[in-house]
């Protein structure tokens, strides 16, 4: 009888009185949805920007990162297993950082931006949605790292206080989805569709894994998808697969597989298409669109060379090059 | 060497071990006891303030 329906993600849960939804952190107190993670974080560091990873909005800078326990995907090769397939209660340890708190703290350690991420911060939406708003009104950009797995109300509410994201297209292919994230496709692409549409600067990662997600049709199927309805400035990271979680029996990507696919991908036109996780490989550096040359060089997540504009053009040709620099 | 006789010399042996073993369930079961005991109820909780914020870790994103 006193069973509630969390509405904020695709599943639609229904959580009978003292449960927990798939998610295992938002759960029905006397009727009523609580996410019992609000406030208090298990995770806080403080990352580079092109960790997230975000090579186009703000480079070279600081930002504190935060997240929960549980997620609503439930991914085989998850990399942060430990936090994001668990309960608050089975952390070993949680941070009390309300809003005001992680505001005060990210501002005191001279970081110029917060981003919601490790796990998945749909989970967390409350307590995103408190901690962007008090940032947004001291001038702190917000930035939801997430898998797009999440209703389109409570999204484009989100957006409002969302400067960037970075958000994962796991795979091209709805069966992906199922089999490895229990999931589905087209929510994340509806997702995708309304960042762009409420100007929240986008950027995308797709973990290529070897046999599973690395068919160079499904890759150039994808990068016609993101040209066409997101357009060709969206970047695109293509991250090298390691081993992990329940999924240990598949190699490391090869690097020749992610040299194929980012050519796939920039020959239907998009024009920044990056090679992630694989340090120092050329593929993590920009280039401009229009003449080729180096804007910016990266080793791992740091910057080795700067050459853009300060109203972020190239320095040859004076294209402009998508993204928020200053 | 009689019947009576290899009765009488395997009995002490006997005897040793099941104290041995009773020695040995004592102490797992004191073990068992103690860590049941001093296991934490869920997790830790700190100030955020104690999070060292430059510690280096493995999470993704």
């Amino acid at each position: 009888m006193n069973d509630v329906v969390c509405e904020l993600c695709p599943r639609y849960c229904t959580i009978p009185a003292g449960g927990a939804g798939d998610c295992r952190v938002r759960v029905n107190l006397g009727g009523k949805l609580r996410a019992t993670t609000y406030g208090r974080p298990s995770a806080v560091h403080i990352d580079p920007m092109e960790k997230k990873p975000l090579y186009h909005f703000h480079p070279g800078t600081s930002i504190l990162s935060i997240a929960t326990a549980g997620c609503n995907l439930h991914c085989r090769n998850c990399q942060n297993w430990q936090l994001s397939q668990r309960g608050g209660e089975e952390m070993e340890h949680i941070y009390r950082g309300m809003p005001d708190q992680i505001v005060d703290t990210t501002l005191n350690q001279g970081c110029q931006a917060i981003a919601y991420t490790y796990s998945d911060p749909i989970i967390f939406y409350e307590y995103v949605y408190d901690t962007a708003e008090a940032a947004q009104a001291v001038g702190l950009y917000n930035v939801f790292v997430t898998a797009g797995y999440i209703n389109k109300a409570p999204l484009r509410k989100l957006c409002r206080v969302l400067n960037a994201t970075n958000t994962d297209l796991k795979a091209f292919d709805d069966k992906f989805y199922r089999d490895n994230c229990s999931a589905t496709l087209k929510p994340v692409l509806d997702a995708l569709v309304i960042f762009r549409e409420e100007g929240v600067w986008l950027e995308i990662t797709n973990l290529v894994i070897p046999t599973l997600n690395d068919d160079m049709a499904m890759i150039r199927r994808m990068a016609h998808w993101i040209r066409d309805e997101l357009g060709a400035g969206t970047p695109l990271h293509l991250s090298r697969y390691h081993p992990m979680y329940r999924m240990r029996n598949l190699p490391p990507t090869p690097t020749e597989t992610l040299e194929r696919a980012r050519q796939e991908a920039m020959d239907v036109g998009l024009h920044y298409v990056y090679i992630g996780n694989l340090s120092g490989h050329k593929g993590s550096s920009t280039f401009c669109p229009h003449d080729g040359t180096l804007l910016i060089r990266r080793t791992g997540f740091w910057i080795t060379e700067y050459h853009l504009t300060e109203d972020g053009r190239c320095p040859v040709c004076h294209e402009k090059i998508e993204g928020v620099w200053t | 060497m009689s019947k009576k006789d290899i009765h009488d010399v395997r009995k002490p042996k006997q005897k040793s071990r099941r104290h041995f073993l009773g020695v040995l369930a004592g102490l797992a079961g004191s073990t068992a006891t103690l860590g049941v005991l001093s296991q934490k109820d869920g997790p830790v909780e700190l100030p955020l303030h104690e999070a060292d914020f430059y510690k280096p870790h493995n999470l993704a994103g």
